[in-house]
């Protein structure tokens, strides 16, 4: 009985102590008070980001910055929350993620920190080595089930593809699916390197990761945007000259706010040397 | 005739039991032999990439060089939170319900609810973590955080073995204590906690070896992708061992470069369990010895 | 003097009190807070907020449900006729092609005129389906918007389709994850229960001192290791082992999950099995073996149905580890939200849905609700497997 009692008291104590930390929260966020800059967000930015603060750091030894993955949405939900100062975004905000940033923050920056492409890989054994983006979308719509039916070997494929909060995820589905939805079978890879290894594996699968995870490994497709009269391989130049469709910019988004704690970090990314670490680790760089 | 046949269903009677046991011993065999290779696989690949360097630098060149040191120490800081956090409550949780409460309905249902805590997966304490620590308590992604929902996951272990410690201790003690006039707080602390304390102890330390190794928990309330700083404060982020070894081994620009990183994390990692868990057995065969003499 | 010792005594009983209901306070909290989020979701509709779908106001059409919608999206349904409407072709808008529709001379340099757009644009189409955001609807909006029905525990236990971000409607049907949670069980208990027994049959009957003091640290150390370091270990050595030996498009599969599983659920089924045999009293084996019984025939008859209840204990536990096991299963199993029809293909738990997709979620959001809903079945399934394993943990003390 006794127990039952003090386990009562607790759990007043307990939710009356959270409530004050709900009213709290006008004043921010503790993660806010901290001088440790937080960046959250995209899978695909999580190498250059974490190459960027190598570099940053070698200038600024006493910087204090973190890094988590999870994917575009995990670092936007995150900056809603106050739970990060910089998201990492490969993808457009939606409209609803917009508005609850604009309900919480006076001001949204995005900034654009480099160029991402698609690249769509193959096992290097695949004698496949070009498609149209009709091709590619009825393998992801799960139309066509055999290798066969592309003129390659008699095989069933077997199509990757990441997670739903994957930013490629999202880019896939809006740019090569048109809006619908992928097959449901297809394998959701946490991340772009296990797609990369995945690959590299199994002759008879097909994955699409960022242009910068393309190793000697993995065969990288040319794809036809209009219908097969030109196919176009996934170069820097041809990405630079839009000839290549599947691109799109990498963001770091975050709020004025904060914008004393973020700019150091944000103009060295930007800068002649931040640029160049974005061209070494295989994006493409912002002029 | 008869003893003939009776030799002869003896025998095949010893004939159908080796074959049994040969079977068993073989299985055996496999299950040792899964282990073992394991083990062997992840000390042979991982003990090149072992070195001074990389126990004490930070990781560079996206994941693929440099050390773990950070990864280490935040796990020591998520060990050392827990543990300031649940070993007491543990302790006296195990005290309360050994010593203080009677069997009953009450004691029943407590029991009940400590297994029940024992079973929940670990990945609903992270979604609890997040929710109460990190959202409702506005710790943020941080030690704290991460500290406290690993401390709730390691409760029920500690109140186990603190259980199990006291239960060990013989009646006689308590009773010869009474007759001298020492009250109950009094023969707990001098008399029973002593006398149970090296078992407590082994609790201690095996529940390090699981924290120390849980990933699912830590995910969403402390563990950060690349932090190449010593955390500050209790409201930091730190990287962690087993979430560092998930990202090298399923993210990264160059998989193949990081591999060696991931052997060397796994193995520090299954080198902080071996240890744990020699220490315990050393800790409970020195006082069972002592004891018996 | 006696006075204070007495309530020193008293206080510190309490905190010895409080501390040990800290378990039940903790469970109750798990509950509470599990359910809170979990159950909430079933009071909200899969769309998310301020956006909405509306048609041709002569469009006879005014329920849809979230697949058919979906399916529009998706362009399976491409008529209105086949949902009880006109013999009229689907016409989608969605915001983001507002800029190929209308210049911005007609939006207006803030997208001031956009609302007045958009509801001319309607009336023009008799096929249209509109999806925008409320913040674009024009004063005197002249389309029909429709009704999209709350998240139902029917619908979302039974659904089969698991896009929780998919746009319009979000498609919640968790019953692929659960299939998928069982199959990855099953399977690795069906694995682990015949190594498991046998290896403890050998270390409790047949084994003697000491090999059985080499195996049982090993067995304990085999429990030790964390998760990730298996979820590692499978990734490289099983994943492509299964995807070699099968000719299988891809290594990750259900039977990879498995076996990593059952590697995993071994040592409790070991521990606790052996713990069972060796209860046995010892006057039963010996009356059995003074009867002319060999031991294998004791082992058989006697020690194996004696210990029976603590073996089916130990495999329900082993259970209760599997179900709710993360890192492991996310690693391996290749994650594909689809109703399981074999071992050699993707599946998906509830656990590394969880794992995967929580971070993604934004707070409060459906999605999170989706997510906290899933940890209480998770929760509830482990608590029941829970409940069975100490009710015949207990029955076996006779």
């Amino acid at each position: 009985m006794k127990a039952v009692v003090y386990s009562f008291i607790f759990v007043v104590l307990l939710s009356s102590c959270s409530d004050s930390s709900v009213t709290s929260d006008n004043q921010g966020n503790i993660k806010s008070k901290t001088k440790q800059l937080n960046i959250k967000g995209s899978d695909t930015e999580l190498p250059l980001t974490q190459n960027e603060i190598e570099g940053f750091l070698k200038l600024n030894p006493n910087a204090s910055i973190s890094l988590t993955g999870g994917g575009s949405s995990v670092g936007i939900t995150a900056l809603i929350e106050g739970n990060t100062d910089i998201a990492m975004a490969s993808r457009n905000l939606t409209s609803d993620e917009n508005s609850k940033l604009g309900n919480k923050m006076q001001h949204i920056v995005k900034a654009t920190i480099a160029y991402d492409a698609l690249a769509i890989i193959v096992n290097p054994s695949n004698p496949i080595n070009r498609m149209t983006k009709e091709q590619l979308q009825n393998i992801y719509l799960g139309k066509v089930e055999n290798w066969k039916e592309m003129g390659g070997i008699d095989h069933k494929l077997s199509a990757l593809g990441r997670e739903q909060s994957s930013g490629s995820y999202a880019f896939f589905k809006d740019h090569i699916l048109d809006g619908k939805s992928y097959i449901n079978t297809m394998p959701q890879m946490s991340s772009n390197g296990q797609i990369v290894e995945s690959i590299e594996q199994s002759p008879n699968a097909i994955g699409y990761v960022g242009i910068g995870y393309v190793t000697s490994k993995v065969k990288a497709l040319a794809i036809s945007f209009d219908g097969g009269k030109t196919f176009i391989n996934p170069t820097m130049d041809k990405v630079k000259n839009g000839a290549y469709k599947i691109a799109r910019p990498l963001y770091y988004i975050y709020s004025t706010d904060t914008k004393a704690k973020v700019e150091p970090f944000l103009n060295f990314v930007l800068s002649d040397s931040g640029q160049k670490i974005v061209e070494s680790t295989g994006f493409i760089k912002t002029n | 005739m008869t003893t003939d046949k009776a030799h002869k269903i003896l025998k095949r009677k010893k004939l159908s039991q080796s074959i049994a046991f040969s079977i068993f011993a073989l299985i055996t065999a496999v299950v040792v032999l899964i282990l073992l290779g394991i083990l062997y696989f992840i000390f042979v690949r991982g003990f090149p990439a072992l070195s001074w360097k990389f126990l004490t630098t930070m990781p560079t060149d996206g994941m693929t060089d440099g050390g773990i040191y950070p990864a280490i120490i935040g796990t020591f800081c998520l060990i050392g939170g827990s543990m300031l956090f649940a070993f007491p409550i543990g302790v006296l949780s195990g005290i309360y319900l050994n010593e203080y409460l009677l069997d009953g309905k009450l004691k029943n249902f407590i029991n009940m609810m400590t297994n029940n805590l024992a079973g929940v997966p670990s990945i609903v304490f992270g979604l609890f973590g997040m929710a109460l620590f990190v959202n409702k308590l506005k710790f943020g992604d941080s030690i704290l955080a991460g500290s406290l929902t690993l401390g709730l996951l390691a409760l029920p272990v500690i109140i186990r073995t603190t259980e199990e410690a006291l239960k060990s201790v013989d009646d006689a003690f308590r009773i010869a204590s009474y007759a001298l006039g020492a009250s109950k707080l009094q023969t707990i602390r001098k008399v029973v906690l002593p006398i149970a304390f090296p078992n407590i102890l082994t609790g201690l330390i095996l529940s390090i070896g699981r924290v120390s190794g849980e990933t699912a928990p830590i995910l969403f309330t402390v563990a950060a992708y690349f932090l190449p700083k010593l955390p500050h404060s209790i409201y930091d982020q730190v990287m962690a061992l087993p979430y560092h070894l998930y990202v090298i081994c399923t993210s990264g620009t160059n998989i193949e470069a990081s591999r060696k990183m991931a052997y060397g994390t796994a193995l520090v990692l299954i080198l902080i369990v071996l240890i744990s868990n020699i220490l315990a057995g050393i800790i409970r065969n020195y006082y069972h010895k002592k004891n018996k003499i | 003097m006696r006075r204070t010792r007495k309530i020193i005594e008293k206080i510190v009983e309490g905190i010895f009190a409080l501390s040990g209901a800290i378990t039940s306070i903790t469970v109750l909290l798990i509950i509470v807070f599990l359910f809170q989020e979990g159950l909430s979701i079933f009071n909200q509709k899969p769309v998310e907020e301020n956006s909405i779908l509306a048609v041709h106001p002569n469009n006879p059409v005014s329920k849809l449900s979230g697949l058919q919608i979906k399916d529009i999206f998706d362009q399976k349904i491409t008529n209105w006729k086949e949902l009880g409407g006109n013999n009229d072709t689907i016409k989608l808008f969605r915001l983001d092609e507002a800029g190929s529709l209308f210049n911005e001379e007609q939006m207006g340099s803030n997208f001031e005129r956009l609302p007045h757009c958009i509801d001319s644009y309607l009336v023009k189409t008799p096929g249209i389906l509109l999806f925008f955001n409320n913040r674009y609807i024009s004063k005197d909006f002249r389309g029909k918007k429709i009704e999209i029905e709350n998240v139902n525990p029917y619908s979302f236990l039974l659904g089969k389709q698991w896009f929780p971000t998919a746009q319009p409607v979000a498609q919640l049907g968790v019953l692929p994850l659960i299939l998928g949670t069982i199959w990855v069980t099953l399977g690795a208990i069906l694995f682990a229960l015949p190594f498991g027994l046998a290896t403890a049959i050998f270390m409790a009957e047949i084994a003697n001192h000491r090999i059985r003091n080499i195996l049982k640290p090993v067995v304990e150390l085999l429990a030790g290791i964390p998760s990730v370091v298996y979820g590692f270990f499978g990734l490289i050595i099983i994943v492509p082992a299964v995807q070699k030996v099968f000719n299988l498009p891809v290594g990750e599969s259900g039977l990879a999950g498995s076996i990593v599983l059952g590697i995993m659920a071994l040592p409790t089924i070991i521990t606790i099995s052996e713990d069972a045999l060796r209860t046995t009293p010892r006057a039963l084996k010996e009356a059995s073996l003074a009867l002319g019984a060999t031991h294998w025939q004791t082992i058989r008859r006697v020690v194996l149905p004696f210990a029976s209840s603590g073996i089916t204990a130990g495999i329900i536990l082993g259970i209760g580890r599997a179900i709710g096991e993360t890192m492991a299963v996310l690693m391996v199993t290749g994650n594909a939200a689809v109703i399981p029809h074999s071992y050699f293909e993707p599946l998906r738990t509830i656990p590394a849905t969880i794992a995967a997709e929580l971070g993604e979620a934004a707070y409060g959001g459906l999605h999170f609700k989706a997510l906290f809903a899933l940890g209480c079945i998770l929760f509830i399934m482990t608590f029941i497997v829970n409940l069975v394993f100490q009710f015949i943990a207990k029955k076996k003390k006779y």
